[in-house]
């Protein structure tokens, strides 16, 4: 993936999934390196599904998704592993293993693509500096609060240095205060050149930054502006 | 592969038999019966084979010649054969001298000697390796030869016994295995669903999927080759025994040493218990490797 210029492409892409339900229909779309952009729309409109598509954990019933000009449905095992090393992901849920300290939560994300001790020492503590937890490396995840979990989540996203983080619904479970300490870390960032892409209900933060906005409803792209707002009544 | 990754597969593949430790003891204790089934069906196998060999040994052929057969040149050919280790002519007079000793008839040369309806034979002893039908097969296009007479019938059933063996051999090994997958896939299946969402973040990393896998299939060889080599012990220790007690009760039994067959079964219950566990473990961890 060295070399490859991270340009995000949708062509006509629907998504049916074997239970029959229409998760996306036609959506073309385009993002570029270092872009900003808002996923927003109603439950069940397809913003999951679209940042699955993207980190190929399903495929287009039809349509194609380029990665870098590259057709993700043409890749083979080992490319996807390369693509996800290059591409950090945060869920709603944080999906931190509970038995692994902060530390190990973190590094485990490189441990498990085999990179080497002295870059997990070295990059490890970096960024848990950075998202605020360097004094929080040895507690275990159920003593931390919500806001400081999906902390350490974006520091196991980000800590490969990845071109691209998708955050699906980040915020979701965080109350306001400690949701803008994440959208503050996820702005800086993004103003180190990683593409973001978030999906989110908080009208608020959508309506406040005014970057791109890719609205969805049932399935459907309706709206995709620059510097939107929200434009769902919430 | 990195020596850092091997060391990682290894611990994580003993945390996961530790996790499910009763499971696994379970599991290593039915893999172990299943494989000394099929040890001690090579055991026995192992002494027939053993058992047929010696029988061949102490074979005689016997070559009974027609009238105008040249006995002296007949022998020479005979001698270059495979497999065949000492010819004896027999004369139809000593043959006849013979049965009427056996028989209790001292006159009876006497009144056979006029018109001794015998053959003339030649009496053949066997090498160990015999092949004896492709022998038999040669001695009976021999000019001069009438009839080529051999244990027929007890090398026939030994022919047969050998067969059955070999289907029984194929069916336990399939069997035997099939039980060692079941076990293997059911145990690591827990450890596999214990770890999903481990499993989950590193496909959602970019872990390969060999690098998921190997800790898995780890745990599942240890588990076979534990059971293998429990299996190896307690068969070879229960052979021992037997050794023993047959030199005791019915010692023309020639039973075969014990080193002579635990080096064998290791290797077969190792292996089986090693690709069945192997491969159990890949199946396991297959449907949650599609993330
Ligand atoms: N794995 C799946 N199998 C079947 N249906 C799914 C699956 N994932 C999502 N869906 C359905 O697809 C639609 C879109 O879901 P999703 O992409 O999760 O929307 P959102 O993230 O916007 O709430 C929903 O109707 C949902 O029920
Ligand atoms: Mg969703």
């Amino acid at each position: 993936m060295i070399g490859v210029i991270w340009v995000i492409q949708f062509q006509g892409v629907s998504k049916i999934y074997s239970n029959g339900v229409a998760a996306l229909h036609d959506i073309n779309i385009h993002i570029e390196k270092g872009e900003f952009a808002f996923l927003v729309g109603p439950s069940g409109a397809g913003k999951s599904t679209f940042m699955k598509l993207i980190i190929r954990k399903e495929l287009p019933t039809s349509g194609q998704v380029l990665v870098g000009h590259k057709n993700l449905a043409k890749m083979k095992a080992g490319e996807v592993s390369l693509l996800r090393r290059n591409i950090g992901f945060i869920f709603q849920d944080f999906k931190l293993l509970p038995h692994k300290t902060v530390f190990e939560n973190v590094s485990f994300a490189l441990e498990v693509i085999e990179a080497s001790k002295k870059d997990i020492n070295r990059q490890v503590p970096a960024v848990l500096e950075l998202v605020g937890l360097k004094d929080k490396a040895n507690i275990f995840p159920s003593e931390l609060s919500g806001g400081e979990q999906q902390r350490v989540s974006l520091a196991r996203a980000i800590v490969n240095r990845p071109h691209l983080l998708l955050a699906d619904e980040p915020t979701g479970n965080l109350d306001p205060e400690t949701s803008w300490g994440l959208m503050d870390l996820l702005l800086e960032i993004n103003k180190r050149g990683t593409t973001v892409i978030m999906s989110t209900h908080n009208k608020n933060i959508v309506d406040k930054l005014r970057r791109r906005v890719i609205a969805l409803d049932s399935g459907r792209m309706i709206r995709d502006e620059q510097k939107g707002g929200y434009g769902f009544e919430n | 592969m990195k020596i850092k990754t091997f060391w990682y597969f290894t611990k994580e593949a003993s945390t996961g038999l530790a996790r499910n430790g009763l499971m696994s003891l379970t599991a290593v204790i039915t893999i172990t019966l299943a494989l000394i089934i099929l040890g001690s069906f090579y055991i026995v196998v192992t002494n027939v084979n053993h058992f047929t060999e010696m029988a061949k040994g102490v074979l005689e052929i016997r070559v009974y010649l027609k009238e105008d057969a040249d006995a002296v040149s007949l022998q020479n050919r005979m001698l270059s054969f495979d497999g065949v280790k000492e010819v004896k002519f027999v004369s139809k007079t000593e043959a006849a001298n013979w049965l009427g000793k056996t028989l209790g008839i001292k006159e009876l040369h006497n009144y056979l000697a006029a018109d001794n309806p015998l053959p003339d034979m030649i009496n053949i002893r066997l090498e160990d390796n015999v092949e004896l039908k492709e022998l038999t097969a040669r001695l009976e296009s021999l000019p001069g030869i009438d009839e080529v007479e051999y244990g027929k019938d007890f090398v026939e059933s030994m022919l047969l016994v050998i067969q059955v063996i070999w289907v029984i051999g194929v069916s336990l090994v399939v069997i035997v295995g099939l039980v060692v997958l079941y076990i293997i896939v059911n145990t690591i299946r827990l450890t596999v669903f214990a770890r999903r969402k481990e499993i989950e973040i590193m496909k959602l990393v970019g872990a390969t999927d060999w690098f998921i896998r190997w800790p898995f299939m780890l745990e599942g060889i240890m588990l076979g080759m534990g059971g293998a080599i429990l299996a190896t012990i307690i068969i070879s220790k229960g052979y021992h025994l037997l050794i023993a007690y047959v030199k005791e009760l019915a010692p023309f039994i020639p039973l075969l040493s014990e080193h002579m067959v635990n080096g064998g079964l290791f290797w077969l219950v190792s292996l089986v218990g090693l690709a069945f566990g192997a491969i159990g473990s890949l199946m396991s961890i297959k449907k949650f490797l599609k993330v």
